[in-house]
């Protein structure tokens, strides 16, 4: 694969680099670019070396758009009519950020990027038994205008109650306190599609077998979250490269093979074993 | 807040970590929400309590059925467009 020699290896950067260090991989990430597999998004800052998640699977990359949003890009698919994947970098600050902004109002919405024909529609979820799922968690938005386009239909799925209310948030809070931690996370979140058939809203909206998040902290490690979509999501902590065979999306392409082989000691938020931290 | 409860299916206010989604049929909080004992915690409480008062003020106006249906999950089967 072009681009990924050992200098481009993420796993090996340290934490802090002096500017001059800085400049160099600018430039390096700068020649990666030309080369047309890579960083052809236009909102680099919000992906792990500035280069957005690649489907493996050919057949996910039809008709989709990429929107770029305050703090999230969206990959979204006009098949699904929901986004493939979202993806975030998280700042020690941003999360204060993020906390401190307290009580929040806002509204669902479709989003005027998309043809409403491409994009799913308020009346797909209403009534359908099913929550409209945050894959951007609203928690991490700053303000008011990042916070409502986390409200953009193309930032939801059809997730079941059960999950998106309860273990979903408590990952999600887990990933915001693990952040502040840390300083910093690269986060890419998205729907799955298991099996030969799979159920759609509406006969629009198509509902996704599991959901995941995959979690990259620089000089940390890395490694992802997957849990069925069920009355009784069943979780499991797996590495990126067994996340990348079964959704067949690599969220993070420029990260060391070592690195993305690694099963991470993240908690497992299955009923009974949810571990609550703040 | 900005919601007026049960008036649509679209307005969202959250507290904390308790976020509250309107519906036409039904108002779903969800989340959990820690209320300190300083000018936050107030904050909070008053919240929490506006938004009480919101949702009993609407359904005490109301002439209510005994129960109200909720919906199911209404989905149909597709062929996996990704296999």
């Amino acid at each position: 694969m072009p681009g990924t020699g050992p200098g481009h290896d993420l796993g090996e950067l340290p934490l802090k680099l002096p500017r001059r260090t800085v400049a160099i991989i600018a430039a390096t990430m700068t020649l990666g670019a030309i080369q047309p597999a890579f960083a052809t998004t236009s909102c680099p800052t919000h992906f792990a070396g500035g280069v957005e998640p690649m489907p493996s699977n050919q057949k996910l990359a039809r008709a989709t758009t990429e929107l770029c949003n305050r703090r999230f890009a969206v990959l979204h698919s006009a098949v699904t009519r929901t986004p493939l994947y979202v993806a975030e970098h998280l700042t020690r600050a941003s999360i204060a950020a993020a906390r401190s902004y307290d009580l929040r109002d806002n509204r669902f919405h479709a989003d005027p990027r998309l043809r409403s024909a491409d994009q799913a529609a308020l009346a797909d979820y209403v009534r359908s038994g099913l929550d409209r799922g945050h894959m951007a968690p609203s928690g991490d938005m700053t303000d008011e205008e990042a916070d409502y386009e986390s409200f953009s239909l193309a930032n939801i799925v059809p997730q079941a109650g059960a999950l998106n209310r309860v273990s979903w948030a408590d990952m999600e809070n887990y990933v915001r306190t693990l952040t502040t931690k840390l300083g910093e996370a690269y986060v890419v979140t998205g729907p799955a599609y298991e099996g030969r058939t799979i159920k759609a809203l509406n006969r629009r909206v198509l509902v996704p077998t599991s959901t995941w998040k995959a979690l990259y902290v620089p000089g940390q490690g890395a490694g992802a979250w997957i849990a069925t979509n069920t009355a009784t999501p069943r979780w499991q902590v797996i590495s990126i490269a067994e996340l990348t065979r079964r959704i067949g999306i690599d969220p993070f392409p420029r990260l060391a093979a070592a690195t993305k082989g690694k099963v991470p000691a993240f908690p497992n938020f299955g009923r009974g074993r949810a571990k609550r931290e703040r | 807040m900005t919601m007026k409860p049960f008036a649509d299916d679209t307005a969202s206010t959250t507290i904390g970590e308790l976020a509250a989604e309107n519906g036409a049929s039904a108002v779903m909080l969800s989340g959990s929400l820690e209320i300190t004992r300083d000018k936050a915690g107030l904050k909070r409480a008053q919240a929490l309590k506006a938004l009480a008062d919101a949702i009993c003020q609407e359904l005490e106006m109301g002439d209510l059925p005994d129960s109200v249906e909720v919906a199911a999950a209404t989905t149909d089967d597709v062929a996996n467009p990704f296999v």
